[in-house]
């Protein structure tokens, strides 16, 4: 066998070179049998069929699939050496070609390239100080206080407003076959939230009047049963729902949540900043394979957020993975068992899920929780970078 | 009259005719046309795979009869032809349906 590793881009590269057929010959014995138990051919049972029958009938298809697997078992070879790239992303269907008893073959790979990383970027510290306001706080406390507002009944009014929230029984019929299709009774509505053929209707309304519209084939009745006042709990009242001695304690309490965020925030923003900065420093290249990954992973995690700056999240996230991945490699990061068991603990805390399980989930994917400890670890250094640059 | 290379329309290939084949008396199932005698297909099996026949035993299945509405039919009868060799012969099976890729099955 021999083969040699071409460099197209600097993320995608070519192996071509043969091998002879005897190489492949037990792939292509077992290729064949594993088609014997699956192939149905007439005349036998599933299985039943002898090997030449099966040969004769799918031998190009076992071929074809022992030539695959031989490439895939060279990729594989050249993925652990970790001379020319990390890790391989992607392949393309080989093409190859048969000569006497010899195989040719080209493929080209995509992968994460191997690369000298340069950790010494300059980094801007931060101008503003870190703290959180009386009025962030404030406004911390009242969404709170929105949040646990109760409703009571209104015995003052009698007339709904477009500001009320009300009990309404509300019933949806159809013209056409005369059923009724919703029937909703005691539904509390915030009517200020509702749509505007519903504020219309209620508008002034009286305790127990009955309205009704008739929109398209649908006619809509609705009686008004009570009208309903939002009470708003005072600090007092809010600082014992949530489990504080007093309105201070819940006061200090706030600060400081506002201002973990905050530093947490800056913390993020720092390290991305600073991943950014080496990857132009490193002038690494993003292999299309990881950003397409990566956009998914950003997309799907938040639907709403606009596509260019998710495709600039998925670009640091790409280029993160990739400083990550050849940083383990450089500098040799190992990692102790003592280091998984931590992880494992620290995981745990964060997801509330009982560290025995977490063991469990991970116990065919050992080499997953370490390739995670490890970016862990890498993480953690480039953070002690930033913090030595920054004071 | 017929010709040799007619005598033989194609193999049986299932797993019962295979397991015929690999016993202590090799075995192999033929279709054959329906006026072909014993002798015949002893000659055109002998002609066609080099080997020498200890016996032929015939059968014949008749057509079965099909209806399709007021339309009554049949299929087309024929005769299964089990050629047993001479001890110390046998046929490859590669080479068994190599001779007749070319006819229509079944």
């Amino acid at each position: 066998m021999n083969f040699e590793i071409k460099n197209i881009s600097p993320t995608i590269f070519e192996i071509s070179g043969s091998f002879k057929e005897e190489e492949i010959k037990e792939l292509y014995q077992s290729e064949l049998e594993r088609l014997a138990k699956s192939v149905k051919i007439p005349g036998f049972r599933p299985g039943k069929a002898p090997l030449e029958i099966i040969e004769r009938k799918y031998g190009e298809e076992a071929k074809n699939n022992a030539v695959k697997s031989k490439i895939a078992e060279i990729i594989e070879q050249e993925t652990k050496k970790k001379e020319t790239w990390i890790e391989t992303l992607s392949f393309e269907t080989p093409v190859w070609s048969q000569k006497g008893d010899t195989i040719e073959f080209s493929i080209k790979v995509e992968v994460i390239p191997k690369k000298k990383i340069d950790l010494d970027v300059d980094i801007e510290k931060p101008q503003e100080k870190l703290d959180a306001s009386d009025d962030e706080v404030k406004r911390e406390i009242d969404n709170l206080k929105e949040r646990f507002a109760v409703l009571e009944e209104e015995t003052e009014k009698d007339t709904v407003s477009q500001n009320d929230v009300a009990v309404f029984d509300i019933t949806i019929k159809n013209l056409k076959t005369g059923k009724v299709n919703q029937k909703r009774i005691s539904q509390i509505v915030n009517i200020q939230n509702s749509e505007e053929f519903f504020k219309k209707l209620v508008d002034g309304m009286k305790i127990n009047e009955v309205r009704e519209v008739v929109l398209g084939d649908e006619k809509i009745t609705v009686k008004l049963k009570s009208i309903k006042r939002k009470v708003i709990p005072k600090e007092e009242d809010l600082a014992k729902t949530l489990g504080y001695n007093n309105e201070k304690e819940m006061y200090e309490d706030i600060k400081k949540r506002i201002l973990n965020q905050k530093k947490n925030e800056l913390k993020s923003s720092l390290y991305f900043s600073f991943i950014g900065k080496v990857a132009e420093k490193n002038q690494l290249s993003i292999p299309r394979t990881l950003f397409m990954q990566k956009l998914n992973d950003v997309i799907s995690r938040y639907p709403q957020l606009e596509r260019k700056l998710a495709e600039s999240q998925a670009i640091l996230l790409s280029a993160e993975e990739i400083v990550i991945k050849n940083i383990i490699e450089q500098d040799k990061i190992d990692i102790s068992d003592e280091d998984i068991e931590n992880y494992i603990q620290e995981l745990s805390e964060r997801t509330n899920i009982p560290p025995q399980k977490i063991k469990e989930n991970f116990k065919d994917r050992m080499e997953t929780l370490k390739a995670l400890v490890k970016e862990k670890k890498v993480q953690e250094k480039i953070f002690e970078i930033i913090e030595k640059k920054i004071s | 009259m017929n010709f040799l290379a007619d005598v033989i329309i194609r193999p049986v290939i299932t797993e019962k005719a295979t397991k015929l084949s690999e016993g202590k008396k090799k075995k192999y199932v033929f279709i054959c046309k329906l006026s072909a005698t014993k002798p015949q297909i002893k000659r055109a099996v002998e002609k066609l795979f080099g080997v020498k026949v200890e016996k032929v035993n015939t059968m014949i299945y008749r057509g079965k009869i099909k209806r399709r509405g007021i339309f009554i039919g049949h299929r087309p009868s024929f005769k299964k032809a089990i050629v047993t060799l001479k001890p110390g012969y046998q046929i490859d099976i590669t080479k068994l349906t190599e001779k007749f890729i070319s006819q229509p099955s079944k």
